[in-house]
């Protein structure tokens, strides 16, 4: 004949139940976190990539609106030179911008950087060939959070933009 | 300060997504199970350095983590409802009405792995040579064989 023991075990049947219910709820959240970051919502992709044009439509800037802490970023701006061919192109960027960021590299490289009240301009040459420009700006986030940035074309139009900086 | 703000964050996170993902997680280690852990320790280890590889950085987030842990096991053994919460409960998968099945779904465990407990630790052949199975907080099975 076998004899039967008490198991002395610690288990809660209702904490358990908890348990499972929170679990449920995390496994949504944990879904929902993937779904969100597939789409761009935490980093690069479909919902993140924006761009943002001046009311004159001379400049167009490129970027994206949710970036990761010190991950390599690209501002794209795209300068409409049509009127101004004859004169290099003087570009401003803002100063709370350039407060955030560290700039790795900019193409066309700069021939020129001045420090103006709000900002630092930047003088590319001109060819005369193209109408339309395309200066890239590499650069990293150094700070978290939401970030404001503003381009202007200087004698054109300028592009304000935001961008949410996750830790 | 940074450092052991990123360390103690890591240590949530961490803590929070191995209680959501369930027991059973990381128990089973196989070969898979094992690499997936290491990777999990490489992209941790990215996320909690941040580039500082400094002796002062890792000295820093070796006393927050390790600080943490010792702090909560002090806590849970002061407070047992805080431990329930950290580590969860003991589940009883099989008793004298046999095996609970609604349990060990929840939980994604099979019979197989009650019998492979069973062989592994006792020697036992098959489930009625058992009389009580548990599935612990830490994932593993422990079987209690029946006296006779």
């Amino acid at each position: 004949m076998s004899q039967t023991r008490i198991l002395d075990v610690q288990h809660d049947d209702s904490f358990q139940k908890s348990e499972w219910r929170i679990q449920r709820v995390g496994w949504a959240v944990w879904i929902a976190i993937v779904i969100a970051a597939l789409a761009g919502l935490l980093g690069t992709g479909p919902l993140s990539h924006a761009d943002s044009t001046a009311s004159d439509e001379s400049l167009s800037v490129q970027y994206d609106r949710f970036l990761h802490y010190h991950k390599p970023a690209v501002l794209e701006v795209l300068v409409n030179s049509r009127a101004r061919d004859d004169q290099p192109l003087r570009l401003k960027v803002s100063q709370s911008f350039l407060d955030s960021i560290q700039i790795l590299r900019i193409e066309p490289e700069p021939v020129e950087q001045s420090l103006s009240a709000d900002g630092v301009v930047y003088t590319f040459p001109q060819d005369g060939a193209s109408q339309l420009r395309k200066i890239l700006v590499h650069f990293e986030f150094e700070d978290f959070g939401m970030c404001k940035g503003r381009v202007e074309l200087i004698g054109g139009g300028s592009v304000s933009f935001q961008q949410f900086v996750y830790p | 300060m940074e450092s052991i703000l990123r360390g103690a964050a890591t240590y949530l996170f961490v803590w929070l997504i191995f209680r959501l993902a369930g027991k059973r997680t990381l128990a089973q280690i196989t070969t898979f199970d094992a690499v997936l852990l290491l990777i999990v320790s490489e992209t941790t280890q990215a996320a909690l350095t941040d580039d500082n590889n400094s002796f002062t950085n890792s000295i820093l987030l070796i006393l927050t983590m390790l600080g943490l842990d010792v702090a909560l096991s002090h806590i849970k053994l002061r407070f047992p409802s805080v431990e329930k919460v950290m580590d969860g409960v003991p589940l009883v998968i099989l008793d004298s009405d046999g095996l609970k099945q609604d349990v060990m779904d929840k939980e994604r465990v099979n019979k197989e792995d009650v019998l492979h407990a069973a062989r592994e630790l006792q020697g036992l052949a098959n489930l009625e040579e058992i009389q009580y199975a548990v599935l612990e907080q830490t994932g593993d099975i422990t079987v209690v064989p029946k006296q006779g």
